[in-house]
């Protein structure tokens, strides 16, 4: 021990240490459990790891929308925490062993650098295709077809999840009352619908004339329309976004247009006219909604999704179509 | 104003087949932020790059191309079955496990930002500006499945007959 202390003296008197880099990508944030260190999403983050006292346990907190899925493995071995046996977060880094260890106390003495590195992931939903095709001719009733095994049917959620007690093949929902309670899938009545896959909570139609009706259409632009700055704005569902938020509208007061992604999400490309789960998106018109995505086409068209079909298109913003909230986060 | 939906039900009941090249035009960072930015993807330098944010592998140069800028090789379009039977076949970085993307894992790398050519070339160098099939089947008609328009980024549906490119994908383990 008195030998190992002289070592860790001389290591520190030459300023040489083993460097820990914290890389978070876009989609969460690295917290410790000292409270020591917090490195947010896009930082880079650098801790030299001097002796054999350092003991840190390090959690990987992913964003709205984003789950944490590994740590990364990064060439000849260096990315911490990502070895089969301690994939999960948190992940406990200490140095207290590496006595025992020559290679690894070798390490502290040098300017090795070391990464600890999440991956977040933002789970998206499946198609709902559950059949397969005959190439040029016939849409069979089951997974049966040319090539099957290559075809949608045989991959994804709507392959291992079946149950449609929660919504078609892959797509899990929960009901949600006007205060944000969640109901039973048997519910006869429900303002807001969780997707359990991507946690994102929508606006359910109604056909009661009101400020959700299905009827409604709106042209492109409103509050939280993306695309700063990018010529034509109609304010039309300003009108709706305000009253849902005043309402607290499902137990939210934060919701927004969806992007062109998010609302592709919804799309049941197993069904048309419309492409959607009917069983918790009734009062859907077979038309196009729009998204809060601005089209790179020119700066007076944007997207929307056509849940005729189920399919992603830009239009004019002077369009009149419809649309349906979201809300994300707590 | 005609939408790119129009422009290609014109350009498909004239026969034509458009020839892009690469003039991509994309919003800037504070207009409108990138849906797929570089940071998101790894690349393993063996011909295929991972997508973080989506876990999925995919092959990075359009099927039938190579190198580490995608022009080596001949590229060439595929039927339906061309392309379900090709995707099968490809041991592409020694997996074995490539598949034809779905429709909403084909749209997951649309880039956003960006028109004529809607797909971040950083990532993907040399991508052709035009339809990829995916392997879903559409509901309505027979002998029909979807694909995407990287030129414009929109989602459509045609005859399985049609001669489109492909980009192959994996789930990770």
């Amino acid at each position: 021990m008195a030998a190992r202390r002289i070592v860790l003296v001389t290591l520190l008197s030459l300023l040489a240490s083993c460097k820990l880099q914290i890389i978070v990508p876009i989609g969460g944030s690295i917290i410790t459990a000292s409270g020591t260190y917090t490195c947010l999403a896009g930082q880079t983050c650098e801790i030299d790891v001097v002796d054999l006292l350092f003991d840190e346990t390090f959690t990987a907190v992913p964003d709205d929308g984003y789950r944490f899925d590994q740590w990364k493995k990064k060439q000849s071995g260096r990315g911490f925490c990502a070895t089969v046996s301690a994939r999960h977060s948190p992940c406990r880094l200490y140095t207290s062993f590496f006595g025992g260890w020559p290679n690894l106390f070798a390490f502290l003495a040098t300017d090795e650098v070391f990464y600890l590195e999440p991956v977040f992931i933002r789970p998206f939903n499946d198609t709902g295709i559950i059949f397969g095709q005959n190439y040029l001719d016939g849409n069979n009733a089951d997974c049966t077809g040319v090539t099957i095994e290559q075809q949608d049917c045989s991959h994804g959620r709507d392959a291992t999840h079946k149950d449609d007690s929660d919504g078609h093949a892959g797509f899990s929902y929960t009901k949600l009352g006007s205060t944000g309670a969640a109901l039973p899938a048997s519910a006869a009545s429900w303002s807001c619908v969780r997707d359990n896959v991507t946690g994102w909570v929508w606006e359910v139609k109604t056909d009661d004339g009101g400020n959700h009706d299905k009827d409604n259409t709106y042209r492109w632009g409103g509050k939280t329309a993306l695309g700063a700055g990018v010529d034509t704005y109609y304010p039309d569902w300003d009108t709706l976004l305000d009253g849902s938020n005043a309402a607290s509208f499902c137990g939210y007061s934060s919701w927004r247009l969806p992007t062109i992604k998010e609302l592709e999400a919804l799309a049941n490309l197993n069904r048309y006219s419309p492409a959607i789960d009917m069983a918790f998106f009734p009062a859907t018109p077979s038309a196009g909604f729009w998204s809060a995505s601005p089209s790179a086409n020119d700066s007076n068209s944007a997207w929307y999704v056509n849940f005729d079909w189920g399919n992603a298109n830009d239009d004019d913003r002077g369009s009149y179509r419809h649309v349906r909230l979201v809300h994300s986060g707590q | 104003m005609k939408n790119h939906l129009q422009k290609l039900i014109l350009a498909c009941l004239l026969g034509a087949v458009p020839v892009h090249g690469v003039a991509q035009t994309c919003f800037t960072e504070s207009e409108m932020p990138s849906s797929t930015p570089t940071a998101h993807f790894t690349d393993h330098g063996n011909g295929t790059v991972t997508h973080d944010t989506t876990g999925l592998m995919w092959a990075k140069c359009v099927q039938g191309a190579s190198g580490s800028d995608c022009t080596t090789g001949s590229v060439s379009k595929h039927t339906w079955q061309q392309a379900l039977d090709t995707a099968a076949a490809s041991t592409l970085a020694a997996y074995a496990d490539w598949r034809l993307p779905n429709m909403k894992e084909l749209r997951s790398i649309v880039e956003e930002q960006c028109d004529a050519t809607t797909i971040n070339l950083a990532i993907f160098p040399n991508a052709r500006s035009s339809h990829y099939w995916s392997a879903s089947p559409y509901a309505r008609f027979t002998g029909v499945a979807w694909f995407v328009d990287f030129y414009s980024g929109i989602s459509f549906f045609t005859d399985h007959g049609s001669s489109k490119y492909i980009r192959l994908v994996r789930s990770q383990p």
